[in-house]
């Protein structure tokens, strides 16, 4: 029987890998809600993101201001990425397309990322040292830290979704791409708007996630995979869904390697969403 | 809302501006971890050259495979960096002499991918189209296995560089031909490391283990085993799965269990592993038994207060000795831009080796060569950066085709690393 403080503490560790798993799932399901492609090198933005902010960092600017940097660096990106590659052309297949151009990107940044970040991992500045008591339980700072970062960011991303124009016709671009065009909302652009968003919440993620964990060149690949379950979870195009979906996931994999042992912790959440597959094939919220 | 060709064309400048500064941002940054001091000698001591050649002077081809894909491939590339700089050495030497011959040694090297596939296919390019007799390389245990299924049929001398458990079937046994291990077992320095803890912290006799599910078992008990026999007691152990990035989950049990020492089982991310154990609240001796730098704890973990009572036993790249700065510096003027990888001191170590065995034969025959590294038993025998080495492991493998060699034992406290020396294997 495990004690209260190691409950806590996995608890407490779950929410936190939970909210990371969040802010790449939004990222991905505003891409694919909008543009109608699987961006399979969102990993690979979340890994620049967070070495961007490691080698401004190291030119004597404080975390915070760098996580800023990287965010509009990393969504200036996405712009040029959906303007280049994945901008649909006459004749071409967006889906199988950019399925085809996401994996040659991840594989062209992960190795470009080996040969221009270098040899061994590295580690971002703490955001906070230390920890502190929660209920008996040590609880490392950082890691609240990077729960309000993510929170902040989810309010933001869902006010601008719902309170602004340009958020508002994303949505309607994401409901209906043609309807929409019919009311003069150009989809490319809100196409450019979602990739904006979308690599700028990867760099987040990804400077939050190396400041806990650490940074190397194929730091993204279990972010990814985690943040396409938490869509599959919480269902396509749904920001509460990716929540719940992020919490499940995060909670699983906080709780489940502390109770069960390190097995039982890398099965049960891929069964779990084969369950959900067969049984909710939506996701938890999600719609047609 | 953006609008309009303009704008568009406006925010890509913007962009390319933006990607320009990070480029910038990201270039010119020297690597920070194991960076060394500023290394000054320009030979490296100890491989017997010759500058007169007596004989024909031949060429030597060693084959070299890594996996330079994957997320092995940091430590991959800095082990070729080593066997680069050996080949270096032999050359500027004039070559080395081996029986009435001179051979300048050449690394032809090939990348695996980290997988048996890749290793096999890299293999026969090795022994079918590059004709070597000598094969040196691989990692993990499913790579060492593919690679002898190519070697050995061939006539061709496997020497592995890693071995991450031992007495794996992939690893030498006396029903295996033609395969050495110039690769030391990383289970050898335990008995090292419980015997440091028990004299710089006698208090301590508790020990939670955290060990990955890849089949340390047998590492384990010889751990157990050890610290039984010095008062010791193992509370708790963890396995955590292999591909693991966050050590909360793992170390919240290890912690609960109130040890007094923790012991990271040979993992290249006990660096990580420290971070979590700190976290969660854990301040006493936390000893890491692999490979991993030293100096990396101190560019990855950072904070001061975490870097305290850590023992580590990999070559400590601000305490080298002659060889190691030697190499160290081979390896700065060669390639400036990357940090010093600890990884390519023991990488030189395996064509160096081979060599001496070979000049000790006056052959390079591979089976005259392995029978000769066979009877190189006594303390001495072979030189490595690391000290006076052997071969050994009858008792315990029933084969004397593994290496030993000193262990470097190295403390970090408050941030700086004290070195403790290098320590002869106990056996056990």
């Amino acid at each position: 029987m495990k004690s209260f403080d190691v409950w806590m503490q996995a608890i407490v560790n779950g929410i936190a890998l939970g909210w990371l798993y969040v802010l790449m799932a939004m990222g991905l399901t505003l891409m694919l809600s909008i543009m109608g492609i699987l961006q399979l090198a969102h990993g690979e933005i979340y890994m620049m993101g967070a070495f961007l902010v490691y080698y401004l960092t190291r030119r004597e600017i404080g975390i915070y201001p760098a996580i800023v940097v990287s965010m509009a660096a990393m969504a200036v990106l996405g712009v040029i990425l959906e303007r280049v590659l994945f901008r649909p052309r006459p004749g071409r297949d967006v889906a199988l397309t950019s399925i085809v151009i996401s994996t040659g990107l991840t594989l062209i940044l992960s190795s470009a990322a080996v040969v221009g970040f270098g040899l061994y991992t590295k580690s971002l500045p703490p955001l906070i040292s230390g920890s502190f008591d929660l209920f008996g339980a040590g609880v490392p700072k950082d890691r609240i830290l990077a729960i309000g970062f993510s929170v902040v960011a989810l309010i933001l991303l869902y006010t601008f979704l719902k309170r602004t124009r340009l958020g508002l016709a994303m949505v309607a671009s994401a409901q209906n791409r043609e309807g929409s065009f019919l009311k003069g909302i150009n989809p490319n652009h809100m196409s450019m708007a979602a990739m904006a968003i979308g690599c700028a919440l990867a760099a987040l993620a990804g400077a939050l996630a190396g400041s806990i964990l650490q940074l190397h060149p194929y730091m993204g690949s279990l972010p990814m995979i985690n943040g396409l379950v938490t869509i599959v979870l919480g269902g396509l195009g749904s920001i509460p869904g990716a929540v719940i979906g992020g919490m499940i996931l995060g909670l699983l994999n906080g709780i489940l390697p502390v109770m069960f042992g390190a097995a039982a912790a890398s099965v049960a959440p891929l069964v779990i969403v084969i369950l959900v597959l067969l049984f909710r094939p939506k996701g938890i919220l999600g719609h047609e | 809302m953006m609008s309009g060709k303009k704008s568009v064309a406006l925010l890509c400048v913007f962009a390319l501006l933006v990607s320009l500064g990070v480029a910038v941002a990201a270039c010119g940054e020297g690597e920070e971890a194991a960076t060394t001091a500023a290394p000054t000698t320009a030979t490296t001591g100890g491989t017997e050259t010759t500058t007169a050649p007596v004989g024909e002077t031949k060429t030597l081809k060693i084959g070299g495979i890594m996996g330079l894909t994957g997320p092995l491939s940091i430590p991959s590339l800095a082990f070729m960096r080593g066997w680069e700089i050996y080949a270096d050495v032999v050359k500027e030497a004039g070559g080395v002499k081996i029986g009435n011959d001179t051979y300048m040694i050449e690394i032809i090297e090939e990348d695996s991918k980290g997988a048996a596939e890749g290793a096999t296919t890299a293999a026969s390019k090795l022994v079918n189209q590059d004709q070597v007799q000598f094969v040196m390389g691989a990692m993990l245990e499913t790579e060492v296995a593919a690679i002898y299924s190519v070697t050995q049929p061939a006539g061709v001398l496997y020497a592995t560089a890693n071995i991450n458990i031992p007495e794996h079937a992939s690893d030498v046994s006396p029903d295996k031909d033609l395969f050495v291990r110039l690769a030391v077992s990383p289970d050898e320095n335990q008995p090292l490391d419980l015997d440091y803890l028990r004299e710089n912290y006698p208090d301590a006799v508790k020990i939670g283990v955290s060990q990955p599910d890849i089949g340390y078992e047998g590492m384990f008990d010889r751990l157990k085993a050890s610290a039984e026999k010095r008062g010791m007691e193992v509370v708790h152990a963890e396995k955590w799965a292999w591909g693991t990035t966050d050590f909360i989950p793992t170390y919240t049990n290890i912690v609960a269990s109130k040890p007094d020492i923790i012991f990271a089982m040979n993992s290249g991310q006990a660096n990580d592993q420290l971070k979590a154990a700190r976290q969660l609240g854990f301040t006493g001796p936390f000893v890491s038994n692999s490979p991993l730098g030293a100096d990396v704890f101190l560019v990855t973990v950072q904070d001061p207060t975490m870097l305290t009572d850590v023992i580590c036993n990999s070559p400590d790249v601000t305490h080298p000795n002659d060889a190691m700065k030697a190499l160290m510096d081979r390896w700065t003027a060669k390639w400036p831009n990357d940090g010093f990888v600890s990884d390519a001191v023991h990488a030189y170590d395996i064509p160096w080796i081979l060599v001496q065995a070979m000049q000790k034969a006056g052959s390079t025959d591979p089976a005259v060569v392995l029978a000769t590294l066979e009877a190189m038993t006594n303390r001495g025998d072979l030189q490595t950066n690391e000290g006076p080495g052997y071969m050994g492991g009858q008792d315990r493998f029933g084969v004397n085709r593994v290496l030993y060699r000193p262990f470097p034992i190295t403390r970090i406290m408050n941030g700086e690393l004290e070195f403790a020396g290098f320590f002869d294997p106990i056996p056990e």
